[in-house]
């Protein structure tokens, strides 16, 4: 019966249990999204790598990602169980990227079975034509018909093959680990990847403990490793790590907003109810009676919000996976993601999630219910003083918060989820600290409101402090929400800052020339570009990756001058006596990712598969790079030649006399010839600009939750202000019948909502410029062990103080709108 | 061997290939491999596999040739098929006997023009090879088949001429040329398998048996299909033979056939009986049956009778009869083969029992089929004569 | 009171509200008059409608039908804004409780009207003391009303209802939350304070003490304004002229 009476409630105020609703609901949905994203990012990882490793516990892989045939000869005399694969990107019609997988089904017959049993390969058609089949999905997605002659382009050659049958994988999850898909005979997929000699790699089934396991690594060379099938994955799977865990942080920041408008919802129904409570009281109902009905109501509250944010959530899943898929395509690796999975779990724990939240929101109004004494109704100023109480408490509790935070992000590691908690409880102990501040910024600057705004401009101002506990925590609210959208604002712009500058310093090259993936360039091509006319200086090297049991290892090799050196260390007297030993000593120098990932700092050694076996290198130096996350090893190209004896060349920078002669050179160098290479000519300004929009594109999810995060603040602020101006209409009722016009009551309550506009955005600015230096800091770098210049751009300051003055302005307009149409006398009635 | 293996051999590796190559029929086989119960396109399929043949572009077998050693036994991959066949029977002194078969095919999947061959790959090959063997324990009763298949590339699998080698994998037989014969080599094979290992020398006792007229050997009557083949009737074996840890020195007698053809079958037979005996008194005897759809001979069944010097004469299929006695039912696939015979050859006065030396000699990997050692004993112009051989059974049943 | 002016009157005014889908009428064409100067009483059982009454008469409530005259307008007949500026200028409000703005000091409440009415500030400041000084109250013009007592509270509402002089004092059981002694002060001040000002104040109460010291009583019975009329005082509760 105590539940039903609360429940009528609810629907009484429905549009603040509406609000509330929707707060939750979003919150519940921003977690649910960001959860499946995160999920069928990795589940269409695990599926596309599953697809292709099948069965293999253990792949046998070298420099470059490939492994020359003559190994698997070696391994297949020698009657062991190897099985080969060859795989790469390709496009087909022109403007398909597929994957071609290119296997032997004569000997797949186990680890790739779902390929093998239905496999027609292309080579062993009728009269050796060339053929390949795909699934039907990924057949019609590219839009070719069994029959149909396609297309095959790939390392700079154009081979036709014809669709011969689609097939069907058999599972589900093939089927989707397919869906981007074409096999072919291992052969016809080394000639349209320019692959002849070389194995994507060599898969084999084996226990760890199996005594063939020892023969095969007798018999592989230098160079090349056998690897564990799981631990490679793993070592992918790893680097999405700190994205999901990014995520997952912004995820939770709606779902703790959320949580403040359950507070206030609650919180408001609570002192609504006060007098209702207090009779209750009266004819024997005990606080735990009370209590558990406003918790009992909340969770009902949270079960069926959460419930509507997990639909919600799924919605919105499919843009953000869409998002996260294509950033972990720039960023990490291929991966096919066709298909959202939903996991009942985390639906499960989203849905728990939001009702917990909730009921946690409940409890301080609960208890504040059983506070209730019999006998009457609390006055404000009792409620007042109480909230006084509140607040120094919950200062106390800020005040430790803060202090675990900092412990938390004073310790060192690489850990991300302490960094995390870090941020978390920063944001809360400043937060709590706010509803504590708030009077007295306002009282500060009541003299200026007055002269301003007159009598009640002032009275709406003083309303701020007289109702501390509702207003405090819509300032803070408010605050926390404008903070993160800052700080994560100031975070994207340090860093892109960052990037262009980096970008600036690397980029001394003004034309640049890429071989194609797995052709190579010679010193013959270089020679021809030194002397086109115009080029002053011309660096070359070589991307590759070595093998290891911790995922591939990239390895850039340079040829190139003190003066290009000189970016990657600092430029001091060392310089020289630096470039002598870059070059004549084994020494490399790695990207901050990779002494991150790695544990390393300048001074230790590091172990790198030469032709010669292990051997460790000295780190000379750790240096600044945002190319890649998972880190960069550098090396002379004198020592790479030194130790590996691999002449290619896959990379070559241009420097002109005139860089304005950069179009016309890049032609010319277009026209070269080369004998084993396809190549790519981009300008400097191409790959800055192509790097500055995959850095954008890679926080588009960022921004997505960050708006989902102030569109939930923007509901609690809503709430908020609509709780306390229903708080207010009896004073408003009163001032219009001492003759205040309505345009003058909706003064007071603008001047109200305007002034925590304000003060949430001053109090955002630092809380906001904290969390960008944290998200700098610490956690960016314990996340890709990138460091960033710090740059707090003003305009995104004055952007945060005007989303939090906007977002007040908008959600004040709906409960002054009621204010001002209400008649008094209905707010007097209520008495 | 006899042209009874040589069709075996055939039909097996077009099966093979038609299995592989064929869309979706790999994956009804597979299916087939993990239920019995699915109907199989393998036995459906000898009119179809050979009808759907296309052999545009390859060489064909039209006549009577001369042989070109060493160059012939190598590969000639203009021709669609090709296989060479080695069985033989080995006795260690403490009297352990072993019966072992080492087979390799080769099949062309395209003829010499395909774009295949334009491929830039090193693994892009028109030639895939498959290599069968078996060892029969017969004291201890085991029989442990065994198959590759590989393709004739980077390697892996191949055969040449000089030195003379044809290998898939680890599995290989080598030689090189004997002045005892024209065209007549020593060899050695080596097969190492996870259940047994053998390594044996191989010494030409007799020269070189050509097979029907000069080598050219008609399969239908109207010359359609043949092939070139000559075989290597008795060879003396010594070696040895290891099966875990045991290791048995080892000598006996094999057998070794070489035939190439692009299209060598006609295609109304449901299977065939292959008999080759290496009778003490020094005769070799094959004969085969090649049994038509409604259960009677064909009159292409024919055999070959050698004697201890080596002069040989063709017996054809009105000279001989087989009469099957006791049958044995295989537990993997359900076929029912006649496992226990009584051969006679009334022109030369000889009747033979042959009887195996282990029942359970059945390969029963990708392809299905009884190809065992035996015994036989019987009388020659009624005087006791005792012998070894190997026999092959096919079409009984489940492919 | 020779002139007997009427300043209010009710004509067949009916107001109903919408109480959880059912229609409740408070008031049912009920019609009076009130005269300029009069100190009315305004008795009836709780729900009758005496601050429905009071509420329609100041302007901050609509009636459904009817016609309400104040002075020389008809309510109905103009502007929210002509209503808001009427009630600035001619109108004190007292009610039971709630009356002081919790966000203005004590004397911010009482200069209100003052403030509104643009006031020389000057004005204003020596006014609020003079009328926080009328109740007794010239000590906490600087305290926030939540630290006064109920009786404080009401003077002040008192003071802040009279301090601009207007014609007309509306009070909704003024007393209602007070003690017997509280009541009786706050009830002196207002009645005296009315009548030296000699404006019309028409007062809801239960309480009898409050019948004593008025000029007529009105009571609403069902709906409908009816005079009180007992044994001993009937003539005298009605003016004469």
């Amino acid at each position: 019966m105590l539940l039903r009476a609360g429940l009528r409630e609810l629907v009484r105020r429905r549009t603040q249990a509406l609000l509330a609703f929707c707060g939750i609901a979003v919150g519940a949905a921003v977690v649910v999204a960001v959860d499946t994203a995160s999920d069928s990012v990795r589940r269409g990882f695990e599926i596309s790598s599953d697809t292709v490793n099948g069965s293999a516990t253990h792949h046998i892989s070298g420099r470059g990602g490939v492994v020359d045939v003559a190994v698997y000869s070696r391994l297949r005399a020698a009657g062991l169980p190897a099985v080969p694969l060859v795989t790469g990107l390709v496009t087909l019609n022109g403007d398909h990227t597929y994957r071609i997988i290119g296997i032997d089904a004569l000997v797949d017959t186990s680890i790739r079975s779902h390929l093998g049993r239905t496999v027609d390969i292309g080579a062993f058609g009728d009269g050796g034509e060339l053929t390949v089949t795909m699934t039907p999905g990924a057949a019609s997605a590219a839009g070719i018909k069994v029959g149909d002659s396609i297309n095959i382009d790939a390392a700079g050659r154009s081979t036709i093959a014809r669709l011969v049958a689609t097939f069907d994988p058999g599972e589900d999850v093939y089927e989707q680990g397919l869906a981007t898909s074409v096999i072919a005979d291992i052969a016809l997929a080394q000639h349209v990847l320019g692959m002849k000699g070389r194995l994507s790699r060599i898969d084999l089934v084996a226990n760890a403990d199996d005594q063939f396991l020892r023969v095969v690594e007798r018999l592989l060379p230098p160079g090349v490793q056998l690897l564990n099938a799981q631990s490679q994955s793993d070592a992918q799977r790893d680097m999405v790590r700190s994205l999901d865990t990014n995520l997952a942080a912004l995820g939770l920041l709606a779902l703790l907003i959320g949580v403040f408008l359950i507070y206030n919802t609650m919180t408001f129904s609570v002192v609504r109810r006060r007098q209702t409570i207090g009779i209750l009281r009266a004819i024997g109902a005990t606080r735990w009676n009370i209590a558990s009905r406003i918790l009992l109501e909340a969770a009902l509250l949270g079960a069926a919000a959460s419930a509507t944010g997990i639909v919600l959530g799924l919605i919105l899943a499919k843009t953000l996976t869409a998002l996260t898929a294509q950033t972990v395509n720039d960023l990490y690796f291929e991966t096919e993601v066709t298909a959202i999975s939903v996991d009942g779990l985390n639906l499960a724990k989203a849905w728990i999630l939001g009702v917990l939240a909730t009921v946690f929101a409940a409890m301080l109004p609960a208890i504040e219910a059983t506070r209730t004494e019999p006998r009457a109704a609390l006055s404000r100023a009792d409620l007042e003083t109480r909230a006084g109480r509140w607040s120094r408490w919950a200062l106390g509790v800020g005040v430790v918060a803060m202090f675990l935070s900092v412990l938390l992000l004073v310790v060192p590691g690489n850990l991300l989820l302490p960094a995390f908690a870090g941020l978390f409880f920063l944001i809360v102990g400043l937060a709590l600290m706010i509803p504590l501040l708030v009077p007295s910024l306002v009282r500060l600057a009541l003299p200026l409101i007055k002269k301003i705004g007159g009598f009640d401009a002032l009275m709406g101002a003083r309303y701020i402090i007289r109702s501390t506990s509702r207003t405090g925590v819509a300032v803070a609210a408010l605050a926390v929400a404008v903070s993160a959208t800052m700080g994560v604002a100031i975070m994207i712009s340090s860093f892109r800052l960052s990037l262009i500058d980096w970008l600036e310093t690397r980029l001394r090259a003004d034309v640049y020339v890429t071989a194609d993936s797995g052709t190579s360039l010679d010193s013959s091509f270089v020679d021809r570009v030194k002397s086109i006319e115009g080029v002053r200086n011309v660096g070359f090297g070589n991307w590759t990756s070595l093998a290891s049991d911790a995922g591939p290892i990239t390895v850039f090799a340079i040829a190139t001058t003190e003066d290009g050196f000189a970016s990657y260390v600092r430029a001091d007297e060392s310089l020289k006596d630096r470039f002598t030993q870059f070059g004549n000593d084994n020494v490399v120098y790695i990207s901050e990712p990779f002494a991150h990932r790695r544990q390393l700092q300048e001074g230790d050694r590091l172990a790198l598969p030469t032709d010669a076996g292990e051997l460790r290198f000295l780190v000379a130096g750790v240096y600044k790079d945002y190319r890649s996350d998972r880190g960069i090893v550098l090396m002379s190209r004198a020592t790479w030649l030194r130790q590996f004896n691999d002449p290619a060349i896959n990379a070559v920078g241009v420097v002109l006399d005139d860089p304005s002669q950069s179009t016309r050179i890049k032609d010319e160098i277009a026209q070269l010839p080369s004998d084993s290479a396809a190549f790519e000519v981009i300008a400097n300004h191409e790959i800055r600009e192509a790097s500055i929009k995959i850095f954008d594109r890679t926080f588009a999810v960022t921004n997505v939750l960050r708006l989902l995060a102030v569109i939930v603040a923007g509901i609690g602020i809503v709430s908020a202000l609509m709780a306390l101006q229903f708080e207010r209409s009896r004073d408003f009722a009163v001032l219009r019948a001492v003759g205040l016009t309505p345009g003058q009551v909706a003064k007071i309550a603008s001047v109200e909502t305007l002034c925590m506009g304000i003060a949430s955005g001053l109090f955002a600015v630092p809380l906001g410029i904290l969390t960008a230096w944290i998200l700098v800091h610490v956690v960016n770098r314990r996340s890709f062990g990138w460091t960033m210049d710090f740059h707090v751009d003003p305009v995104l300051i004055l952007q945060g103080i005007a989303l939090a003055v906007g977002a007040a302005l908008a959600a004040g307009i709906l409960p002054t709108l009621r204010v001002v149409r209400q008649t008094p006398s209905a707010s007097l009635r209520n008495e | 061997m006899s042209s009874v293996a040589s069709i075996s051999g055939i039909r097996l590796w077009l099966i093979a290939l038609t299995v592989l190559t064929g869309l979706g029929a790999f994956g009804v086989f597979v299916n087939s491999v993990e239920s019995p119960s699915v109907a199989t396109p393998a036995t459906a399929g000898l009119e179809s596999v050979l009808g759907a043949t296309d052999d545009t572009g390859f060489a064909r077998v039209s006549g009577p040739r001369d042989f070109i050693f060493p160059a012939d036994h190598g590969p000639h991959p203009n021709f669609r098929t090709e296989w060479w066949y080695l069985t033989g029977n080995v006795e260690s002194l403490d009297g352990s006997r072993f019966g072992y078969q080492m087979t390799i095919f080769r099949s062309a999947t395209a003829p010499p023009d395909s774009p295949v061959a334009a491929l830039e790959s090193d693994l892009a090959t028109r030639q895939y090879y498959m290599a069968h063997v078996a060892l029969t324990d017969v004291r201890g009763g085991r029989y442990f088949p065994h198959e590759k298949f590989s393709r004739g590339a980077a390697n892996i699998a191949g055969a040449w001429a000089t030195p003379f080698r044809v290998w898939v994998e680890n599995w290989r037989l080598e030689g090189q040329p004997s002045d005892a014969c024209e065209g007549c080599m020593v060899m050695r094979t080596d097969v190492k398998t996870d259940d047994f290992t053998f390594s044996f020398g191989l010494k030409p006792v007799k020269p070189l048996t050509l097979q029907g007229d000069r080598g050219y050997s008609k399969k239908t009557v109207d010359g359609k299909n043949a092939s070139h083949y000559f075989s290597m009737t008795r060879l003396a074996t010594t070696g040895f033979v290891r099966i875990n840890d045991d290791r048995y020195e080892v000598q006996g007698t094999s057998w070794f056939d070489r035939e190439w053809s692009t299209s060598s079958l006609g295609a109304s037979q449901v299977g065939w009986d292959w008999f080759a005996f290496q009778l003490e008194d020094g005769t070799d005897l094959m004969l085969y049956r090649m049994r038509g759809k409604d259960g009677t001979t064909d009159p292409a069944s024919a055999g070959t009778l050698v004697d201890e010097d080596g002069q040989y004469q063709a017996i054809s299929a009105d000279e001989f009869t087989l009469e099957p006695l006791t049958r044995w039912k295989s537990r993997d696939t359900a076929a029912s083969y006649p496992l226990v015979w009584r051969i006679r050859v009334p022109g030369e006065n000889l009747v033979l029992n042959v009887k195996p030396v282990v029942d359970a000699q059945e390969h029963t990997g990708l392809f299905r089929y009884w190809e065992g050692a035996v015994r036989v004993e019987g009388t020659r112009d009624d005087q006791p004569v005792t012998g070894v051989g190997y026999v092959e059974l096919t079409g009984y049943g489940a492919p | 009171m020779t002139q007997r002016e009427v300043f209010v009157s009710f004509e067949n005014v009916s107001r109903h509200f919408d109480e959880g889908g059912r229609q409740l009428t408070v008031l049912r064409d009920a019609t009076c008059e009130i005269y300029r100067g009069e100190v009315v009483a305004l008795l009836g059982r709780s729900g009758s409608g005496k601050s429905t009454m009071l509420n329609l008469i100041a302007g901050i409530d609509v009636c459904d039908s009817g016609r309400i005259t104040v002075g020389e307008m008809v309510l109905d007949d103009v502007t929210e804004t002509a209503r808001t500026l009427f009630r600035r200028r001619e109108l004190g409000f007292v009610f039971q409780s709630f009356n002081l703005v919790p966000t203005l000091k004590v004397g911010e409440n009482v200069e209100l009207p003052l403030a509104l009415l643009k006031v020389d500030e000057r004005e204003r400041q020596a006014r609020t003391r003079h009328a926080l000084a009328e109740v007794g109250l010239e000590d906490r013009a600087q305290a926030f009303p939540e630290s006064l007592s109920g009786g404080e509270r009401q003077r002040v509402a008192v003071a802040r209802a009279l301090i601009h002089k207007p014609s007309l004092i509306l009070a909704d059981e003024p007393t209602g939350n007070l003690d017997d002694e509280n009541a009786s002060g706050v009830l002196d001040l207002l009645v005296s304070m009315s009548r030296e000002r000699g404006a019309t104040l028409v007062m809801a109460t239960h309480s009898g003490d409050a019948a004593n010291r008025v000029d007529r009583i009105l009571r609403i019975v069902s709906g409908r304004i009816e005079p009180w009329v007992t044994e001993n005082d009937s003539a005298g509760t009605e003016p004469t002229g």
